[in-house]
């Protein structure tokens, strides 16, 4: 074990200094920000992979609050699934801070940005390496911290900071479950720590109650994480940020984030049937709500929004199924490809003089082709095409779906979920069409990023190619330990094919949706509203408007000016008032001697005494 | 130095000073700014040195008594447990702060001065005593700088809100008098002789219940009007907007949670039984409370009644660790109240800023400091994420102890105040946004904090991070309270 590794909390440390230091270089050179803050992403995916070859468990222990029966000590513990989750947050999160470098290079807050983004790595750390449940709220809390900044990062637009107040807001409703959770698992168990409460949890008083409630708390601090419906509107809005924040924080690392919290917690989601149950039906309901949302959508930002809020519900999916370890590899795949997606979309939006409307995009492939066939073979893995990552990890869920007994709602389940891949590939194909395919529709001299910018989406780009073949079989066994293995089928022609299968059929139907949507043809009033409906998420947004936000606001309104101000500020006037006016009365009565007002004082006591006494 | 010399002159010394600067006030001498920074800094070397001389035990670190006067058994008790060390900490550090913020003025009023000195030697004395005339008369002594602070130095309403404040608290004050009484006279009945020290007190052992209930009711109310539990609360946003900052930041950091301090120890110390059985209905109040004032906080126009009311939504989550019973949760409280009076304080020092000098007093309308005042406007994102209770800040870990030590007698009472930390977010955030972020307007061009300013402000945020991150040594005092 090397030098990082025995202090490991160390690969915390560094993007924590690199946040600060960045920050400083407003007073030096403020370009200075990214190299730096870069090189300290890039130092810690080093030390992550020291601590990969180490191999070894490690924890790490100090105390926070210690206070009678609450012990709550700042704890650290590394095992494989917390190593899987280092790698891919320093890996990815380094690539995309070389990207950052070409994207932001003209901005005034390039030093914020990168604080924030480094930030945004030690919080994410946190949240992976931490064991007692409190310190992983930490990480939870600054990763949402982080996302909020960086969503309003352009905060003269005042949209931008709603967007961004939007998400942790949505985020806050989670939070409270795991907040609920951990007392709910304190008062069970009498620790705070994943370790002792997993161990513990086999000598509960009231098993179920306690499990359903935690889980059901946990499952709620996911959703609101990991954007699943009720709490997945933040995440659309949440594009108003800069787009290699997209890539890292709103597709690769942060709402993974709630995937990773039930997986480590899930012998506590195994012993509440119930709750798998309800994650299932969130998982399946907002797979096709984003799926077909998504297949609406304009804004290249937009459509892979959703796109990652139905992926999302694939990996809730496996979640719901018992099938941690196939969750756990779509987060790992779905990291490359759509981080590679989201990147060549930024080159596209720079490329093309900051638009986002693929509308007015077309035929980019030549312009751009390294982004473009970058972006292409990024779609495919995201359809689950084989050979690519996404094929693998996709196959693997549904196959856990398909065998899981299936306890829920019948086969149904296991064709819906055939049915999102099928809208996969539909949406991805027609996004690869209208940008990168036909004829030009801009009016920008649209040209190809500069090598520092490519470079790094080509690297993503190739991982989403050999990723999952490289992977499908460590990685099961990598993580067994902590989530159970499974046996993972040998790959014959007839599996490819049909599991290529619902990709390639929505690719199909993404191709001819576009050529039928470039024919405007009379359409009924039915069909356009259908379409309005579908291109805003279903409503969700309008309707949480109408029936939460409005009602609180309008009570709110009422309590504060109504009640506050008219009534008990009228009564409180007219208490002054009359005071003031009996104090004019009263100065008859005032002698100015002191004995007089004590008197006046001991008499007024004796009759509260005597009516109290009274009574 | 003797602890109970010291503790003497804790309390006394501001007071003393006060009174001189009122004094050199009248005589038109321009040292009166020198002379309230003499106090200030004499009460911080007199706390430091206290600090020093402290050993942990037991409930009280430090306990003595000296008869003052024997015919009514009244003595001149002093004592110091975990609970009044943060708050006579929390009392120095806030108006040490608001007298400096006060000096800073270009013309420092000495009457405000004097009545920062007066109140601080008041909070110190009603911490200290243990006896509960001597409580009776400090408390009461609070009120008086207060009245004039507002009524003297306030803003266009300020009559109506010293009144009202003074209506409040007088009648508050008056049903506890009674308490105290009751509780005299009936020391008098078992031991034959009347004795107003809670040690005395507490071997009471012949009251009746309907005593009890007088008792209770009558010191509850006087405590909790003075923190102020809803729905006891409508003096507390005209108090705010109308108090010069400096009063201010003495009311809302301190002065409120004495009447926690007070319904701990006495409430809880002399009729136990009554706290108990009224604890539920009360917690709803706190719950509720934090719900209203944060929805109330939601809609107001003025910044500062934002302010009051996030204030009085925090007040109420600090209340319901000292409402449910002598365990974790009331540690939790303890810690959250040194918490929230950090907070609060900076709160009111950046509202005065926008006040003065952006001009800015209302929401609604963008302001896009972000783009003018950096210093400004981290303060003031540092303070928002403070107010939301972010880990791992100082109200985090407060919240987070209230909470978990609620939870299991009281579960429903937690889930409903969970409510209040999602609307938290929502008011505090919606502030940020309109004050910090949107088009900057160019009619704002004003100039950042200066260094004094920060100087202020910046130690008390990073106290309150560093509390959270490391909060053992704090916790520790508090310890006793949890078994």
């Amino acid at each position: 074990m090397g030098f990082f590794g025995s202090a490991f909390p160390v690969i915390i440390l560094i993007p924590l200094c690199g946040a600060i230091l960045s920050f400083l270089c407003r007073y030096a050179r403020k370009r200075l920000a990214g190299p730096i803050a870069t090189a300290s992403a890039v130092l810690a995916f080093f030390t992550a992979l020291e601590m990969y070859s180490a191999g070894a468990v490690l924890h790490w222990r100090s105390d926070w609050i210690n206070i009678g029966k609450l012990v709550v000590p700042f704890s650290f513990t590394l095992d494989s699934l917390s190593t899987v989750m280092c790698l891919i947050i320093t890996g990815v999160g380094s690539l995309i801070h070389i990207f950052s470098i070409g994207y932001m290079e003209e901005d005034s807050g390039i030093h914020r940005f990168f604080a924030y983004l480094n930030l945004f790595l030690a919080a994410m750390l946190v949240l992976v390496l931490g064991d007692s449940l409190p310190v992983v709220f930490i990480g939870w809390e600054g990763v949402g911290l982080c996302s909020y900044l960086l969503i309003g990062f352009w905060f003269t637009n005042s949209d931008y900071a709603k967007a961004g107040q939007k998400a942790f807001v949505m985020n806050r409703i989670g939070d409270l479950g795991f907040l609920f959770a951990i007392m709910v698992l304190f008062w069970a168990t009498g620790s705070v720590e994943i370790s002792g409460i997993l161990s513990s949890l086999s000598s509960l008083q009231t098993p179920a109650l306690t499990m359903m409630l935690a889980a059901a708390g946990l499952l709620l601090a996911a959703t609101g994480k990991s954007a699943q419906i009720p709490l997945f509107t933040w995440l659309p809005d949440a594009m108003a940020g800069p787009t290699p924040v997209s890539a890292l924080i709103h597709a690769a690392t942060m709402v993974t984030a709630g995937i990773y919290l039930l997986a480590r917690m899930h012998p506590i989601l195994d012993a509440a049937p119930d709750i798998q149950d309800l994650t299932l039906i969130i998982a399946v309901l907002t797979a096709l709500v984003a799926g077909v949302t998504a297949l609406f959508q304009f804004d290249i930002k937009k459509v892979l929004a959703y796109s990652t809020v139905s992926q999302l519900g694939l990996m809730f999916m496996a979640v719901g199924v018992g099938a941690y370890q196939a969750a756990m590899f779509h987060v790992v795949t779905h990291a490359f490809f759509k981080a590679c997606l989201f990147l060549s979309a930024g080159s596209v939006i720079l490329g093309t003089h900051h638009e986002q409307d693929m509308r007015r995009m077309g035929g980019l492939l030549r312009s751009m082709p390294f982004t473009g066939i970058s972006f292409a073979v990024a779609a495919l893995a995201l359809a689950g095409i084989f050979p690519f990552a996404g094929y693998y990890s996709k196959h693997q869920i549904l196959e856990a779906v398909h065998s899981s007994g299936l306890k829920c709602c019948g086969e149904t389940v296991y064709y819906l979920g055939l049915g999102v891949a099928v809208l996969t590939g539909a949406y991805s194909a027609r996004a690869f069409c209208m940008t990168f395919l036909g004829k030009y529709r801009g009016h920008a001299h649209a040209h190809e990023a500069p090598p520092i910018m490519v470079v790094p989406v080509v690297v993503l780009a190739v991982l989403s190619v050999i990723g999952g073949w490289l992977l499908h079989q460590t990685l099961s066994s990598y993580l067994a330990p902590i989530l159970g293995g499974v046996e993972v089928e040998k790959e014959g022609l007839i599996t490819i094919l049909a599991g290529s299968a619902p990709g390639i059929i929505g690719i199909l139907i993404g191709a001819f949706l576009l050529s039928s949507v470039s024919r405007p043809s009379s359409e009924s009033s039915l069909k356009t509203s259908l379409r309005d409906f579908a291109f805003s998420a279903f409503c969700f947004d309008r309707f949480y408007n109408c029936c939460v936000v409005e009602p609180l606001r309008r009570t709110s309104n009422l309590l504060s000016v109504v009640f506050e101000r008219w009534i008990i500020g009228g009564a409180v006037s007219g208490l002054a008032a009359v005071t003031q006016m009996s104090g004019e009365f009263l100065r008859i009565s005032s002698t100015g001697s002191i004995p007089t007002y004590v008197g006046g004082i001991i008499v007024g006591v004796a009759v509260l005494m005597l009516l109290f006494t009274g009574s | 130095m003797d602890l109970a010399e010291l503790l003497t002159k804790m309390i006394w010394l501001p007071i003393l000073c006060g009174l001189i600067v009122c004094l050199l006030a009248l005589l038109r001498s321009k040292w009166t700014a020198s002379a309230g920074l003499f106090a200030v800094i004499g009460e911080a070397v007199l706390l430091l040195e206290l600090l020093s001389s402290l050993k942990s035990g037991g409930r009280w670190l430090f306990s003595s008594s000296t008869p003052l006067i024997s015919l009514l058994g009244v003595t001149w008790s002093l004592s110091l447990d975990g609970f009044g060390l943060m708050m006579v900490i929390l009392s120095v550090v806030a108006t040490s702060v608001a007298a400096i913020w006060e000096v800073r003025e270009e013309s420092p009023r000495p009457g405000v001065l004097a009545g920062l000195l007066v109140s601080e030697g008041a909070l110190i004395g009603a911490i200290l005593s243990t006896d509960l005339l001597i409580f009776y008369l400090f408390w009461e002594l609070m009120l008086i700088p207060m009245f004039f602070m507002i009524g003297l130095y306030g803003g266009a309403n300020r009559f109506r809100a010293a009144i009202t404040f003074v209506i409040y608290t007088v009648v508050g004050s008056s049903f506890m008098l009674a308490a105290i009484m009751t509780l005299a006279l009936a020391h008098g009945r078992e031991f034959g002789a009347l004795s107003t020290s809670l040690f005395e007190l507490s071997k009471l052992t012949s009251l009746s219940s309907s005593e009890q209930l007088l008792i209770f009711a009558g010191l509850a109310v006087g405590f909790l009007v003075k923190t102020p539990l809803f729905p006891l609360h409508s003096w507390l946003p005209l108090a705010y907007e109308e108090a010069p900052t400096s009063g201010a930041i003495v009311m809302a950091s301190v002065m409120g949670k004495i009447g926690l301090l007070g319904y701990s120890r006495f409430v809880w110390g002399l009729v136990p039984g009554m706290a108990g059985q009224y604890a539920s209905a009360l917690l709803w109040c706190a719950a509720i409370g934090s719900i209203y004032a944060a929805l109330v906080a939601w809609s107001e126009r003025k910044i500062i009644r934002v302010v009051a009311f996030s204030s009085l939504s925090h007040v109420n989550i600090c209340a319901l660790g000292v409402l449910a019973s002598p365990t974790l949760a009331l540690a939790g409280s303890i810690f959250q109240m040194l918490s929230h009076g950090l907070v609060i304080a900076v709160a009111l020092m950046l509202c005065q800023v926008m006040k003065a000098r952006f001009g800015i007093t209302e929401r609604g309308q963008s302001a896009g400091l972000a783009s003018h005042v950096p210093w400004f406007s981290v303060l003031f994102m540092l303070m928002i994420l403070l107010s939301v209770a972010l880990p791992p800040s100082s109200s985090f870990v407060g919240e987070f102890v209230i909470f978990t030590g609620l939870f299991k007698s009281f579960p429903w009472h937690v889930v409903t105040v969970l409510l209040s930390v999602i609307l938290g977010a929502v008011y505090m955030l919606s502030l940020g946004r309109e004050v910090l972020f949107g088009e900057p307007r160019s009619e704002i061009v004003s100039r950042d904090l200066s260094a004094i300013e920060l100087l202020l402000m910046l130690p008390l945020v990073l106290f309150a991070v560093w509390l959270g991150v490391r909060p053992g040594g704090i916790l520790s005092l508090l310890g006793y309270f949890t078994n």
